[in-house]
């Protein structure tokens, strides 16, 4: 199954770029997405992705399409998707 | 008292006649200090209907209950008046030292009324008032006319606040600047030019002191360490310029004057971008800890030299709402804009209309002075920001902000006026968030993201954004209500996701600060009242509910591309919104305060004034 991982802010900092795709096989969970993320960027591990459960830190969050934010990251991601990694924090 | 001082100063600029008002704990409690203070004291000095750019209306600054205290991102201060926008409350905030310079000097507060037969500088030296003569400060821009006033006094610690080439013309949304913070929305720099005055410097000499200076201090330095925790992180890596690629992707990035919510060159006027290539500094307000404002500089190109803070909102209203993806003309933009006055969030919306109004044909080159103000045209709209600072031409129009230029101009163009009650729309396009849509067309001051703050749970999809259903009314409220106490109290709303549980941990360090005794309860009140004192003021002033409504664009042009495709707000949607928020707030269906309410928020005197009968409910059938 393949997926695409867009970095803002931050998580783009650190990983030096704007998007990776990713390849798993199955039907992985969005943490799983997470825990291969931290191994391809381990720059982010610990700002952005908890080391151990892989969660995301609070300021930050996982958003899918531009729609939805994702709130059970144990949930099954789906082919082709977009997920969105972005800051929770929103306004100015 | 500690921290507050007690004392209102007076001053009435056609007589050059000063006084002090004393005022106790128990008032001040009830409004705290910044929007909340300032509003009530518009209230009490403001007559009913009067010319928001006449001498009746009352300028109002109130201080934050923690400026110049140990408690960081809470140098602040309010301004308020009736806006010559909106005709409505306009309060706006701004952070300086000029906010603990006003304590300092001995006054929570200061009311301005009045027009001097001259331009003056107002200078308050503790309890000395001089007015200068302001003839050599004329046509500087806000930041000239600060250093050229600290100069003349010989005091480098003086405090400005000033109004430039706009204020001095009365444009309707310029703005108030203070050390390059401006309180920026609504038109109260059109306000202070109406009094004809340049300049407010103060000067202060008494300490600040504090009831319970071990425990503020502790108190503080756990504030300070959370404010550089993950509640700021996005404040202090990119500044608010990260809203652009979150909202893009969202489709909620108001682009070509909300024709659409996806830009294009996005990525170019971004927050990453804005930090890879034009960084140069971050800044901190007096007193902050966080840092947010991302200083750019232009080093090459036609705008070589242009440099300022930029945040979201300014560059959003310059940037892809002008269809401009130029972060080097987005610089200059924002920089003309706080130099000349004025705020740059109407700016930008009053400019991407003539853009539309242009494109459309509407209006013409010969109506722009030769101008040709497509979209993307960041020569066209440098040169507009000086005819509007200026009421040059188009200018003169454009200065009077997009409901009444659309108002004059007609042929359809009040379709996509972007407004509510008067203020121009904010960077996001609420057609997709449906609590922050509701959020907007009620809130007091008119469009406005900062006082309603509702766009968070539709961000942060703790709602399903694109639904509108029962239960928002009551969200929306509780937001408001939140960032009104942030307001009153004044801290920094970046600060708002630093705290475990706000209302215990604000209301025992805001004990500590003043000595004044206050409960969660309480000061969950002081949101309450204060929204309900900024509705009864607009009231007062004619609101009607057909003033709770959102352009034409909104309602009827659906979103045409991205996430949201194809999502608009219907009227009746919006129509449900406000019932279920008028119920949430006790108000009755007309949306007007009742009596009851008033007096159970402690505003007596007001629900005299503007409170109505509670509606009698039907009986039941089968009741007698």
């Amino acid at each position: 199954m393949e997926l695409v991982v867009e970095f803002f802010g931050l998580a783009r900092q650190l990983a030096q770029t704007k998007e990776c795709r990713i390849a798993l096989d199955g039907q992985p969970s969005f943490r799983q997405i997470l825990a291969h993320i931290a191994g391809q960027f381990p720059a982010l591990v610990g700002p952005v992705i908890l080391p151990e459960t892989f969660d995301l830190v609070s300021s930050y969050m996982l958003n899918l399409d531009g729609r939805r934010r994702v709130t059970d990251l144990d949930a099954p991601a789906a082919e082709g998707q977009r997920l969105l990694l972005m800051f929770t924090e929103a306004g100015g | 008292m500690y921290a507050y001082t007690g004392r209102i100063l007076h001053i009435d600029v056609t007589n050059r006649k000063t006084s002090i008002q004393r005022v106790g704990p128990d008032f001040i409690k009830k409004y705290l200090g910044g929007t909340g203070l300032a509003t009530r004291l518009v209230y009490d000095n403001t007559p009913k209907g009067c010319d928001p750019l006449g001498p009746e209306n009352a300028l109002c600054f109130a201080v934050s209950a923690f400026a110049g205290t140990t408690v960081p991102v809470g140098t602040k201060h309010g301004v308020a008046a009736k806006s010559p926008l909106t005709g409505f409350i306009g309060d706006s905030l701004s952070g300086s030292y000029f906010s603990e310079m006003m304590r300092r000097a001995g006054y929570d507060g200061i009311v301005i009324k009045g027009q001097a037969p001259k331009w003056v500088v107002v200078f308050i030296d503790d309890d000395d008032i001089q007015f200068l003569d302001a003839a050599p400060y004329m046509g500087m821009n806000t930041l000239e006319t600060q250093r050229a006033i600290r100069e003349r006094l010989g005091d480098e610690n003086v405090r400005v606040s000033a109004i430039g080439p706009a204020g001095e013309r009365l444009v309707r949304y310029a703005l108030i600047d203070n050390d390059g913070r401006q309180a920026g929305r609504s038109g109260n720099g059109a306000v202070m030019g109406s009094k004809r005055i340049k300049a407010i410097a103060i000067r202060g000499s008494h300490p600040i002191t504090v009831a319970d200076p071990k425990g503020l201090m502790e108190a503080s330095l756990r504030l300070i360490k959370a404010s550089r925790g993950p509640g700021t992180l996005k404040y202090r890596t990119l500044g608010t310029p990260a809203n652009v690629l979150n909202l893009n992707k969202m489709g909620l990035l108001p682009t070509r004057n909300f024709q659409e919510t996806v830009f294009e060159e996005a990525e170019k006027v971004s927050g990453e971008y804005l930090h890879e290539r034009y960084h140069v500094k971050s800044v901190a307000c007096a007193g902050c800890s966080i840092a947010c404002e991302q200083w750019g500089a232009v080093k090459e190109g036609k705008y070589k030299g242009a440099m300022i803070g930029l945040d979201y909102e300014p560059l959003f209203a310059v940037g892809p709402n002008c269809g401009i993806g130029d972060m080097a003309a987005i610089i200059r933009l924002v920089q003309l804009c706080d130099e000349y006055g004025l705020d740059a969030m109407s700016t930008g919306v009053v400019i991407s209309w003539a853009m539309e109004c242009y494109e459309r044909g509407i209006l013409t080159k010969e109506d722009f002075g030769g101008l040709e103000p497509y979209f993307g045209n960041d020569d066209a709209a440098v040169e507009l920001v000086r005819r509007i600072a200026y009421r040059e031409g188009i200018g003169d129009l454009l200065a009077e902000g997009v409901k009444r230029a659309s108002e004059r101009v007609g042929k359809g163009s009040e379709h996509f006026a972007m407004h509510v009650k008067g203020l121009e729309m904010p960077g996001y396009d609420v057609r997709s968030l449906k609590t922050f849509a509701l959020g907007i067309a009620v809130v007091a001051r008119g469009a406005d993201h900062n006082r309603a703050l509702s766009y968070e749970v539709d961000i942060k999809g703790e709602v399903d954004r694109f639904k509108a259903e029962p239960g928002r009314g009551k969200l929306a409220m509780e937001k408001e209500d939140f960032a009104c106490i942030l307001d009153c109290l004044v801290l920094c709303k970046f600060l708002r996701n630093c705290f475990t549980d706000f209302e215990r941990e604000v209301a025992e360090i805001y004990t500590m600060a003043t000595g004044i005794p206050l409960t969660p309860e309480e000061l969950k009140q002081v949101g309450e009242r204060v929204v309900n004192l900024k509705k009864a003021f607009n009231i007062r002033e004619g609101w009607t509910m057909a003033d709770d409504w959102l352009p034409p664009r909104v309602l009827e042009d659906p979103l045409p591309s991205g996430p949201g495709k194809g999502v608009r707000v219907t009227p009746e949607e919006l129509r449900m919104l406000i019932q279920d928020y008028y119920a949430a707030r006790g108000w009755t269906p007309e949306g007007l305060i009742p009596k009851s309410k008033l007096i159970a928020l402690g505003l007596e005197d007001i629900a005299e004034e503007i409170g109505v009968e509670e509606p009698v409910a039907a009986p039941a059938a089968g009741e007698a």
